[in-house]
């Protein structure tokens, strides 16, 4: 936070003595802010599942060793991922790490797990079955924290990368040759070994419209055992507490192309990704998205970065051959309103006002606004900052935002939002470290739009503060109604089902690009009745996670729907439409199969 | 027995004499601490001749030490300080007017740059005398004079709770907590400072601030309201109306930001937030000729405003002009990078509060942000720098 110490010297202070006396005025009734409703024990939207769920997954920090490590603060996600092709998401958790050794210098990792999703909400442990309880090579686990599902090598199977402090992992999905599926880590022969210093989100997309996904990972700063400073408390009376990260350097990120043959070529030096840089300024990535926003048919790569620019990567790439631009700031997408880098954490995509324009929608950090950036109309790809203009800044700057996501939670056409709050340091001197999660409807303002802070009508689970990391959305039921995970530290992930309102309808996608092709970056657009909904396939979003590759319409009232129209990044045809496709059902859209655009 | 007859009436006589004359002297020459008191009103109500008057009084009636510390004070208040130490050194250090005399003593310390010395004055009367609120007044002075906002805080918590009356520490904390971002703390030390405000201008000065820091907590219509309470005297001054054309800009009201603009940039010497905040407005509408614009002028009226410059260097990109557009980022970036530094520097400074290396760099640094006169107080506070003082 830059302070605006040109001020002080204007802040007269003559505190002579006798020259006041003991006054009183009328009483003012004190802001209480952000306006923190009431917990509810009613039903709401979303109602946790956890506890009967089978479900338990919890992600160590390690704190308990007394480091005050930076490491300690990052959390992790979720990816929701259909592993044995049963039609249902499972759910894949990075577990963090410990601290061992006779001094606590040692940075061990403590094992994922992976739950097999039964249905009804139910869920499995399958970690064993799976063969993700070691790693090749009997490699020790890592310290972990994101994690980001795709079938990378196109053979209709998902497959699993997992981030952390050091190095990545990646698990290619195979069958056990007994009907089962098996995961086999195959990082060193893909060539994803390194050099990875503190792998945090990453991203899969096809960057060249090759058809094959490609590869972003977010780094963060340099934190090691050897560059472990002490850092003050954030009041005198606090002795000690977690370092902020401008006490470090940033660390390159890392983009590889996929050669489509297993492997992945390091296109970091040679693609316009910021390396090599005399300034060392590469961004403390957290969170980044790979989605088309200017319509080119090629995504783009947005990277949130903690306390500097984030960066909009503009896609120049040819198939095989990576190339970008990165143009953040000239585009208005890098900082706030007041032209002040955030600590930007967590990201989405979303059409916020039912125009198709993209908005990209940040978590910041305290005595921050969460940003929305709104894509401009007109000449240039300019976004503007639009936090306030739909109500986003109501509920103050006292929130830590991590995990986040647009998401239709009530099926009214609208996209709503939902965050994971929860701080880093350990001991705040003003702020709770326990924060509660934010559920913003999307609703009308006249003739524009607005989003209002619902905790209530969210359900009890958006009254209990935690700190909480990543954030996935999943039809973990194929109800049609989007669900919920949460992740927390050193709490059990909480899975939320979504019981909105029967009334109304709803329209899913999964889209299957032509011979398998990634299908990151396409656009899907719906008529429904006198709107058009507009949805982008991105890769990435949210915080250390990966969501629901599947896209939802929420119709509303509506009994049927118009014309569905996909734009594909790549294959043919690149356009194509879809009339008055059933509703209230999933529908996989194999590229090829609709009309096609001329 | 015959003498002591004539004796007792003596004694009854004396007695009822002695009696009578401690009474007339009771109610015809008031006591001593009620004439000083009497005179330090009359000193804070700004009549300095009727302060004499109680002086000579004093005077008359053989307080001496009274009429030094209350003649001192005069003496200060007309910035006379060498005279005043003078007179104030006449308390003697065993009497119950020292704490006062110390008190007044460190602040003509400060005042002729002296700032060692007053501390140490002001921490001898507290060993004595912890809650002496007008002490730790001094010493809240004495580190604002330093710069060291940080110990200015510490210490005007403290003279909030001795004397819950007093605004002014609610008022410096609400605008030291706006400065580093702790807006809730902002929010609610202005509200505290708001509670105990009774004159126009204790309640203007209040209001303005609540109303900035809620604007920055994104409470913007609470911030209207809180404009909306102004004091009359206040209604038109351009502060007002910059804070609630801001607020509307904030909650996309662009027309009518406008139209409650328009007056004070047309007006003389508008400020560069006002001009900032119509430029703003234009940029909204897409009309970046007339942003850029308003954006230059705010960048003339303050050349350290780091919002206009980054504004502009937006308004111009967008405008195609790229090449003006880099140039004028990378001078905001530059005043960003000053402005950072001076933040961290200003952390230094009050966590070091006689540091004097410190300070020197902030005087560099506010002069390269073309603001001489607050390097001129940093240079001061630096000068005031030696190696810190034992408890």
């Amino acid at each position: 936070m830059l302070h605006l110490h040109m001020r002080y010297w204007q802040r007269l202070l003559v505190l002579m003595i006798l020259s006041q006396s003991g006054c009183t005025g009328k009483s003012v009734t004190p802001t209480s802010a952000p306006q923190e409703q009431a917990a509810t024990s009613g039903p709401g939207l979303f109602r946790d599942m956890t506890d009967d769920s089978g479900l338990s997954a919890v992600f160590r920090n390690g704190e308990d060793a007394d480091r005050y490590s930076i490491l300690e603060v990052m959390g992790g996600g979720c990816a929701a991922i259909d592993y044995d092709g049963d039609g249902l998401l499972d759910l894949f958790f990075p577990c963090g790490g410990y601290f061992d050794g006779p001094d606590k210098k040692q940075i061990c990792g403590t094992a994922p797990k992976l739950f097999r999703n039964l249905g009804g909400f139910q869920f499995r442990d399958v970690t064993a079955e799976v063969g993700l309880t070691a790693l090749a090579d009997g490699q020790p686990w890592f310290y972990s924290h994101g994690a980001a599902a795709c079938d990378y090598d196109r053979d209709g199977r998902t497959d699993l990368l997992m981030t952390g402090y050091g190095r990545v992992a990646l698990w290619h999905n195979e069958s056990d040759g007994a009907g089962g599926r098996r995961f086999r880590e195959v990082t060193k022969e893909a060539g994803l070994l390194g050099p990875h210093f503190w792998a945090t989100t990453a991203a899969w997309g096809d960057l060249d419209g090759d058809g094959l996904p490609d590869l972003y990972v977010c780094h963060y700063l340099d934190w090691s055992n050897e560059n472990d400073p002490t850092c003050p408390g954030y009041r005198t009376n606090i002795v000690r507490d977690v370092c902020p990260p401008r006490q470090f350097n940033s660390r390159p990120h890392l983009l590889y192309r996929n050669r489509g043959n297993g492997t992945f070529e390091n296109a970091t030096a040679t693609s316009g990704i910021r390396a090599d840089r005399p300034d060392g300024k590469y961004g403390k990535g957290l969170g980044c998205l790979i989605a088309d926003l200017d319509g080119d048919g090629k995504p783009e790569i947005y990277v949130c970065n903690d306390g500097e620019d984030n960066f909009l990567y503009l896609n120049r790439s040819v198939p095989g051959k990576l190339k970008f631009e990165e143009r953040g700031l000239e585009l208005g997408i890098a900082r706030d309103s007041a032209g002040m880098a955030n600590g930007s954490m967590g990201v989405d995509v979303g059409d916020v006002d039912g125009t198709g324009r993209p908005a990209i929608w940040v978590t910041n950090y305290e005595n921050e606004f969460h940003a929305l950036y709104h894509l401009r109309s007109g000449k240039g790809m300019f976004f503007d900052y639009a936090s306030q203009r739909y109500g986003l800044t109501a509920i103050g700057s006292r929130f830590v935002g991590f995990g986040t996501a647009f998401v239709d939670a009530d099926l009214d056409g609208w996209e709503d939002i939902v965050i994971a709050n929860g701080h880093v340091v350990r001991h705040s001197p003003t702020n709770s470290i326990r924060q509660r999660p934010i559920l913003f409807r999307n609703v009308p303002l006249g003739d524009r739009r607005q989003f209002t802070d619902v905790a209530i009508e969210g359900g009890p689970f958006f009254a209990e503060p935690r700190v909480g990391r990543g954030v996935v959305v999943a039809d973990l039921d194929n109800d049609g109604r989007p669900d919920l995970v949460y992740c927390h530290i050193n709490e059990t992930a909480r899975v939320l089902k979504n019981e909105s309102l029967r009334d109304n309808h709803w329209l899913g996608v999964e889209l299957a690009g032509q011979d398998r092709r990634d299908p990151t970056g396409a656009k899907l657009s719906l008529v429904v009745g006198q709107r058009t909904l507009v949805r982008l396939l991105a890769g990435g979003r949210s915080y250390l996670s990966s969501s629901d590759p599947r896209r939802l319409f929420g119709l509303a009232t509506n009994q049927q729907v118009g014309r569905l129209t996909v734009e594909w990044p790549s294959g043919t045809p690149r356009k194509e439409w879809w009339d008055s496709l059933p509703i209230d059902r999933y529908h996989t859209l194999l590229q090829g199969s609709g009309r096609a655009v001329e | 027995m015959y003498r002591l007859r004539w004796k007792i009436p003596l004694i009854i006589f004396s007695t009822i004499l002695l009696l009578a004359s401690g009474y007339v002297y009771l109610k015809v020459a008031p006591p001593a601490q009620s004439l000083l008191h009497d005179g330090q009103m009359s000193l804070r109500d700004g009549d300095l001749a009727k302060a004499n008057h109680f002086v000579e009084k004093l005077v008359s009636a053989g307080y001496m030490e009274h009429a030094a510390l209350l003649w001192g004070e005069s003496l200060y208040r007309r910035r006379k300080f060498g005279q005043a130490e003078s007179e104030l050194a006449k308390v003697n250090g065993a009497s119950a007017l020292y704490p006062q005399a110390a008190v007044l003593f460190a602040y003509c310390r400060l005042e002729v740059g002296d700032a060692t010395t007053a501390q140490e004055l002001l921490h001898g009367v507290l060993e004595d005398h912890p809650n002496d609120v007008e002490a730790h007044r001094g010493l809240a002075q004495v580190y604002f004079t330093l710069g060291a906002n940080t110990r200015v805080v510490d210490e005007l918590e403290i003279v909030a709770k001795l004397d819950p009356s007093d605004t002014r520490p609610w008022m410096y904390k609400g605008g030291f907590y706006a400065d580093v971002g702790l807006l809730i703390e902002s929010v609610g030390a202005y509200e505290q400072a708001l509670s105990r405000s009774v004159t126009p201008e204790q309640i203007g000065r209040a209001r303005f601030g609540l109303a900035e820091s809620l604007l920055k907590f994104g409470q913007h219509s609470r911030a209207i309201e809180v404009l909306a309470g102004l004091p009359e005297m206040f209604r038109t001054d351009p502060n007002a109306i910059v804070f609630k054309a801001d607020a509307l800009l904030r909650q996309a009201e662009f027309k009518a930001a406008r139209e409650l603009i328009a007056p004070v940039v047309s007006g003389p010497s508008p400020g560069s937030q006002a001009l900032t905040i119509a430029g703003r407005v234009e940029f909204e509408a897409g009309d970046y000729e007339r942003a850029i614009a308003f954006f230059e002028r705010a960048t003339v009226a303050d050349a350290a405003y780091h919002e206009a410059h980054y504004h502009l260097a937006q308004a111009l990109t967008r405008l195609g002009k790229t090449e003006a557009g880099a140039a004028q980022q990378k001078r905001a970036d530059a005043i960003k990078a000053d402005l950072q530094l001076m933040s961290q520097l200003v952390d230094g400074a009050g966590m070091r509060p006689w540091d004097a290396i410190v300070r020197e760099k902030l005087a560099d640094v506010s002069r390269r942000l073309g603001k001489d006169d607050i390097a001129n107080k940093w240079a001061k506070a630096a000068k005031m720098c030696p190696p810190p003082p034992k408890r």
